[in-house]
C-alpha cells in the first residue's frame, strides 16, 4: 500500500499543473476585487506592468451599461505575481442597479508560466452578484 | 576498401537493430521556458544518448506564444497535433515545451532525466522495421516507405529543417539566438498500411529550407497515437 502511494505520488509529482490559477471575484463598495490563487513555483503576468513576451493579466467587465470599471489594480508592483494576491477594478455606476440588484461577469485573459514549463492563453468568467446597497452612485 | 565496406555494412545493421523512439517536441520560440528543451533535443539527436535506442527527434513549433514573438516555424497543423495527443493522453490541456515519446507518453521538454525514463519504457515495445528512401527530383521529393503489417496504420512523413537558428528580438527570448534541430516544416499524411506489406512512393512538395533538412517518415496507430514504426534520412 505504502509504494502504491509513492509510486502516486512520485506521478503526481511529474505531472505538470495545467491549471494553476484559481480565481474568485467579490463586490466592494465602488469595487470588484478579483482573488487569484497561484500555484507554487508559478507566476500570472500582471495586469499593470507590460512585459516584453506574455500577454498581462486582462479583464474586462462585461456589464459596461451598468458599469464603467477602471483600469485594474494590482496589490504588489511586480511584472509577475506570485501566490494568493487581489486585483483591484474600481468602478462608478453608470445607472440605478435593479432591486434585486445585477449579476456582474467579469472576463479574465492571461497567461502563466512556471520554472518548466509556460500555457498558452487562458480565459475564464466570473461572476458576482451586486446588491443596491454595495454601490457608490 | 573490404574493411570500409563492412565497416559500412556493420554501422547499417547496427543502426537497424537499434529501436527507433519517436520524440516529438512541442516548443515555440516565444515560450521562456523552451530553449533549455531545445537545447536538449538537440543533444539527444546529436549524442544518441541511449544504448539500442534510435532517438528520431522532431521540433514541432505551436503557434500560442505568436503575440510576443513571431515564430517563423510556427503552425496551427502542430497545434492541432498536439492538441489530439493532449486529448488522447487525456491531459487538462496543452503547454510548453513538452515532449511526448512514441506518442505515447508525455513529460515536461526539459526534463531530461523523466525523457530518459519513458524512452527506456518506450523501448519495451516491439517495432517492425521502417525502410525509409528520399531523394530531391527537380526541386521536389520522391519518397519511398516500405513495411510490413500495422494494416489500417497512418503513414506520416515529416520534412525538418536542421541547424535552423533565429535570432529573437522580442518577448521574453529577446536577444537570444535560438538554435533548433529537426524543426518540421512540413507534416505530411500519405495514406494508410492495407495488407501484409505496405510499399508506397510519393512526390512530396519540398519547402524553402535555408540548410540540410530530413526526412522522417512515422507509421502512427490513428486510435491511440501510439508510433508503431518510424525511420529518417538526412539530406
Amino acid at each position: 500500500m505504502r509504494t502504491l502511494l509513492l509510486i502516486a505520488a512520485t506521478l503526481a509529482a511529474q505531472t505538470p499543473n495545467l491549471n494553476p490559477i484559481t480565481w474568485a471575484l467579490s463586490t466592494q463598495p465602488g469595487k470588484l476585487v478579483l482573488h487569484a490563487k497561484i500555484a507554487e513555483h508559478y507566476k500570472l503576468f500582471s495586469p499593470t506592468k507590460s512585459t516584453p513576451g506574455p500577454i498581462p493579466l486582462r479583464v474586462k467587465v462585461l456589464e459596461s451599461r451598468w458599469l464603467r470599471a477602471a483600469k485594474p489594480l494590482a496589490s504588489t508592483d511586480s511584472h509577475t505575481l506570485t501566490g494568493e494576491t487581489d486585483i483591484t477594478i474600481p468602478y462608478t455606476l453608470r445607472r440605478k442597479l435593479p432591486n434585486d440588484g445585477l449579476t456582474v461577469h467579469v472576463e479574465v485573459e492571461y497567461q502563466s508560466c512556471s520554472d518548466q514549463i509556460c500555457l498558452p492563453i487562458t480565459r475564464r468568467t466570473l461572476e458576482a452578484k451586486l446588491l443596491p446597497a454595495n454601490p457608490v452612485l | 576498401m573490404k574493411f570500409l565496406l563492412l565497416l559500412c555494412l556493420a554501422a547499417n545493421l547496427a543502426a537497424q537493430l537499434k529501436k527507433p523512439i519517436l520524440l516529438e517536441l512541442f516548443t515555440a520560440e516565444g515560450c521562456a521556458s523552451c530553449p533549455p528543451a531545445d537545447e536538449l533535443i538537440s543533444a539527444v539527436d546529436r549524442l544518441q544518448p541511449i544504448p539500442n535506442a534510435d532517438l528520431i527527434v522532431l521540433s514541432e513549433h505551436v503557434t500560442y506564444w505568436d503575440h510576443s514573438s513571431k515564430d517563423r516555424f510556427a503552425s496551427t497543423t502542430l497545434n492541432n497535433r498536439q492538441l489530439g495527443y493532449s486529448q488522447l493522453l487525456k491531459l487538462e490541456g496543452v503547454y510548453t515545451p513538452q515532449l511526448i515519446i512514441d506518442g505515447k507518453y508525455e513529460c515536461v521538454g526539459g526534463n531530461g532525466p523523466e525523457a530518459k525514463r519513458l524512452i527506456l519504457e518506450a523501448l519495451k515495445q516491439d517495432k517492425p522495421l521502417l525502410e525509409l528512401n528520399a531523394n530531391r527530383v527537380n526541386g521536389k521529393l520522391l519518397t519511398n516507405v516500405s513495411f510490413f503489417g500495422l494494416s489500417g496504420a497512418t503513414i506520416l512523413v515529416a520534412i525538418a529543417e536542421d541547424n535552423a537558428e533565429t535570432k529573437i528580438t522580442k518577448g521574453e527570448n529577446s536577444g537570444k539566438t535560438l538554435k533548433h534541430t529537426a524543426v518540421v516544416r512540413a507534416l505530411h499524411t500519405i495514406g494508410t498500411a492495407e495488407g501484409l506489406r505496405t510499399d508506397r512512393t510519393v512526390e512530396l512538395p519540398l519547402p524553402p529550407i535555408a540548410s540540410s533538412f530530413r526526412i522522417v517518415a512515422f507509421i502512427q496507430d490513428s486510435k491511440t497515437g501510439h508510433i508503431l514504426a518510424a525511420a529518417q534520412v538526412k539530406l
